[in-house]
């Protein structure tokens, strides 16, 4: 198997109004996979499912080849994970939280957790009470990372975190990529983070999987098109329509979100006779919005 | 049947120390203000007391007659009569194999030796053991004549309560057998009216009484022990119902024919009769009195050994309770 | 696992146990002050007075241990309810290892005032000149004090693992016995009159303080001084 995460059909149902449906992941082994949503669309339920926090009432999960709940043991002492809320005891100081968290991983890396100390530049002495946020964050990473993980989740990880220690967090987990070809989970709402280091990218909206494919594709496939003289159907297109709107509100040059589209495909606009005026790329943010926007008939973003 | 709870017990016991305390006191300033009174006012009281006490006694009997006239008036049930040794024990008939259990049990450890009292060939043992309000049986005087009856009744049928139903049964046998001994005599007046005495508390008592002729006995001195019952002086240092004992002792080891001996030397000095009774001397009956004493003393921590196993296995079963998987605790 | 956790719980707890310590030494030395015989050998005071003077204190003995076990199993899972048992559920430990390792961690925790009352059991015993035929209990003492804190401490631990719903639950269950067991009794005496007189009330607490209940250990004899 090659796949680090398999979440097949999962389902879980919270209460009326929220249940995650049908989803489907497919995480490849040693990618760096972002899992993107609005907040409260089930990023964190679906993380805690596959880590065996919750039970699924539906569905099959698998973690690096060993099936969830059954195997958890296992599965946990492979996987490094951070939080979304930090989850240390703080009246320890953060050399006492290391040795604590040590004990209970073999492969525990000492050695490794005093540099990344020095690295992330922590007070091994400090009670973690007193730390800021940008210091507790780090110190998670810290303790995930010295487990010398297979699998690395991190649940909202820069969440609140100023610039410099937001670099740190990204900076130490790229490294450690680097080194050991690990695979890294992280979900987030901050689209423009994860632009710069996913090769993967799924995203999540009120508890579906809406998309799942990989980062380049994600980008480069989403444009923007002006269209002059529209026809009033595409179900022809070779590519896929997500959104259309008047320029103005009248007039029939129009606005075209599509994906999938390849510069080739501009001879479908001269079959229909209309006028291809402007292709311009959607950065990741840009694409997530268009996308989410799509896959929410009911509703409009950013009106 | 509702117990009185110990809070509103205490409260009430003391409520009760305090009004007693208080008019305790001032009834004794009120005497001490007074002068004492002469010998002709002290009769005139006696006298004045005289219609009150009469009302009093013919009250008690006219309530003694109306029981028995509606015990009368109750349709008869069938009862048995059951004999365990020299006791007459008369019962329902689904009850008496428990009657003869618990009075044997009693009979064989408290009254072992016990044989030829007067008393108990005449009276009649009554027991009942009702789940609720007993009433109380007619008893046949085709079967019994007309002997004197103790009724012991029973309204609580719990495993716990077979040893209250001992105890019960103990004290109607002691008081019967008590009986044989004429309160005017030698003998009667120093074992006094008491009930069945607890040899714990009396072990307890005996132990930690402050009398020089205890402390003497305790260390095995027989004068010491004859002074603490009041078998030489005549004042007790240790519990009054501690002489029960002594005289249970001295029968025992008497053996057969030592209640008529004892009964024979009822107005002897007592060491005597007691002596008389157990037929050894009277460092023997002392010696046997406390041996039989310090071997009831309580064991202040009995049963710890038995705790701590019942505690382990709640522990045991505790902890299963507290690892059974929460893994999906979070929702 | 099991040192780590030890000292983790050490770290919540030592500031409270500090004075239980403290207090588990003094209180049987404070109960025996101004007992025994004077400096002339005799009795200074009724030897009877030794012993019923005495009982004032015996309260004060299965409190304190109850106390030390409550406190013991609250702070044992106070860090995990209060961190909503994230931490707890990512580590490589099955559930029920992890929560015998904690109630492991403040078993031994708990040793450490026992064996206070332990010494100060003794100390008391050996400052007393018994008269004779009272005797001194130290070590039956102390281990009856230990295990009413063991007892304490399991059942509030097992009580504090599961969920706030839970514990609401177990907690409604006991006061719905206690309460509605009267109420009970008097229903059921109306269709099985072989019941009257019979309290289950009663019957309840009977079971729970005597005939081998949870809380035994608690009515026991606490008697340090005695015949």
């Amino acid at each position: 198997m090659n796949n680090a995460i398999e979440l097949a059909d999962v389902g879980w149902r919270a209460s009326k109004v929220f249940a995650l449906d049908s989803v489907t992941i497919r995480v490849p082994r040693g990618a760096i996979y972002g899992f993107l949503g609005p907040n409260g669309s089930g990023k964190t339920t679906t993380i805690r499912l596959f880590m065996g926090m919750m039970k699924a009432d539906t569905g099959a999960i698998r973690v690096l080849d060993r099936e969830v709940p059954r195997e958890m043991k296992s599965i946990l002492a492979r996987v490094g994970y951070v939080p979304e809320r930090p989850h240390v005891y703080p009246a320890l100081t953060v050399a006492e939280q290391v040795r604590y968290h040590a004990s209970f991983f073999r492969l525990f890396d000492d050695g490794w957790a005093r540099e990344l100390i020095d690295r992330l530049r922590l007070d091994p002495d400090q009670k973690i009470a007193r730390m800021s946020k940008g210091e507790t964050g780090k110190l998670l990473l810290l303790l995930a990372l010295s487990q010398r993980p297979e699998l690395l989740v991190l649940d909202e990880p820069t969440e609140g975190l100023d610039p410099v220690a937001r670099r740190d967090v990204l900076t130490a987990v790229l490294d450690y990529v680097s080194e050991t070809s690990a695979t890294v989970f992280i979900s987030s709402h901050l689209v423009h983070e994860l632009e710069r280091i996913c090769d993967w990218v799924g995203v999540m909206d009120g508890g579906r999987i809406v998309a799942e494919t990989p980062m380049q594709h994600f980008k480069n496939g989403t444009k923007r098109l002006r269209v002059a003289q529209a026809p009033a159907t595409a179900a022809d297109a070779p590519f896929t329509l997500v959104s259309r709107q008047s320029e103005n509100g009248v007039g029939s040059t129009e606005t075209w979100i599509v994906r999938g589209w390849d510069a080739s495909m501009r001879y479908y606009f001269e079959g229909a006779g209309a006028t291809l005026r402007d292709v311009v790329d959607l950065d990741l943010e840009e694409s997530f919005v268009e996308l989410l926007r799509s896959s929410r008939p009911s509703t409009k973003l950013g009106s | 049947m509702s117990r009185p709870r110990p809070v509103r017990a205490a409260l009430a016991a003391l409520a009760l120390l305090a009004a007693g305390a208080m008019f305790g006191t001032v009834d004794a300033a009120a005497q001490q203000s007074a002068p004492p009174p002469t010998e002709d006012e002290l009769l005139r009281q006696i006298e004045a007391l005289g219609p009150m006490l009469e009302e009093a006694r013919v009250a008690a009997e006219a309530a003694e007659r109306r029981r028995a006239m509606e015990v009368a008036a109750r349709p008869r049930r069938p009862t048995e009569l059951v004999q365990v040794g020299p006791l007459r024990i008369v019962t329902l008939p689904e009850q008496a194999e428990l009657a003869a259990q618990l009075f044997g049990d009693v009979w064989r450890n408290d009254f072992d030796g016990v044989a030829g009292s007067p008393a108990l060939a005449e009276h009649v043992f009554v027991f009942q053991w009702a789940w609720r309000k007993v009433e109380p049986l007619r008893v046949d005087a085709t079967a019994t004549g007309s002997s004197p009856v103790q009724r012991i009744e029973l309204t609580r049928a719990w495993a716990k309560t077979r040893g209250v139903a001992r105890a019960r049964i103990r004290d109607a046998v002691w008081a019967v057998l008590r009986s044989d001994i004429p309160e005017d005599s030698r003998l009667g007046l120093w074992i006094g009216s008491r009930g069945y005495p607890s040899m714990q508390r009396v072990a307890r008592l005996v132990t930690t009484s402050p009398s020089d002729d205890n402390r003497a006995c305790l260390a095995g001195v027989t004068d010491g022990c004859v002074a603490a019952l009041g078998l030489s002086t005549g004042e007790m240092s240790v519990p009054p119902e501690a002489a029960a004992i002594v005289l249970l002792e001295a029968v025992r080891m008497g053996g057969s024919g030592a209640w008529t001996r004892l009964l024979e030397a009822r107005d002897a000095a007592p060491l005597d009769a007691l002596a008389h009774a157990a037929g050894v001397d009277a460092d023997g009956v002392m010696a046997a009195w406390l041996a039989a004493v310090l071997a009831e003393r309580p064991e202040m921590h009995a049963g710890l050994g038995g705790q701590a196993v019942r505690v382990l296995l709640w522990v045991l079963a505790l902890a299963a309770f507290a690892t059974r998987s929460t893994r999906w605790r979070l929702a | 696992m099991y040192q780590p956790m030890l000292f983790v719980h050490w770290k919540q707890v030592r500031l409270l146990l500090i004075p239980f310590v403290v207090a588990a030494f003094g209180l049987p030395m404070l109960a025996v002050q101004g007992l025994g015989a004077d400096a002339t050998g005799g009795v200074s005071a009724e030897v009877y007075q030794i012993v019923s003077g005495y009982q004032l204190w015996l309260p004060l003995f299965p409190m304190l241990a109850g106390a030390i076990g409550i406190v013991l199993a609250l702070t044992a899972w106070n860090w995990d309810h209060r961190l909503g048992h994230v931490y707890a559920l990512s580590l490589p430990v099955a559930r029920w290892e992890y929560a015998l390792l904690k109630m492991g961690a403040g078993v031994a925790l708990g040793l450490v005032p026992a064996l206070a009352f332990w010494v100060g059991a003794h100390v008391a015993a050996a400052s007393v000149a018994l008269p004779a035929g009272l005797n001194a209990y130290p070590n039956q003492l102390a281990l009856r004090f230990l295990l009413a804190m063991i007892m304490s401490y399991a059942f509030f631990f097992a009580l504090g693992s599961g969920t706030i719903k839970t514990t609401v639950w177990v907690v409604s269950a006991i006061f719905a016995v206690l309460v509605g067991s009267e109420l009970l009794g008097d229903v059921l005496v109306l269709y099985f009159s072989g019941l009257e007189g019979v309290s289950f009330l009663e019957l309840a607490t009977d079971w729970l303080v005597e005939m081998g209940g949870p809380f035994e250990v608690f009515v026991g004899n606490w008697t340090l001084i005695d015949v």
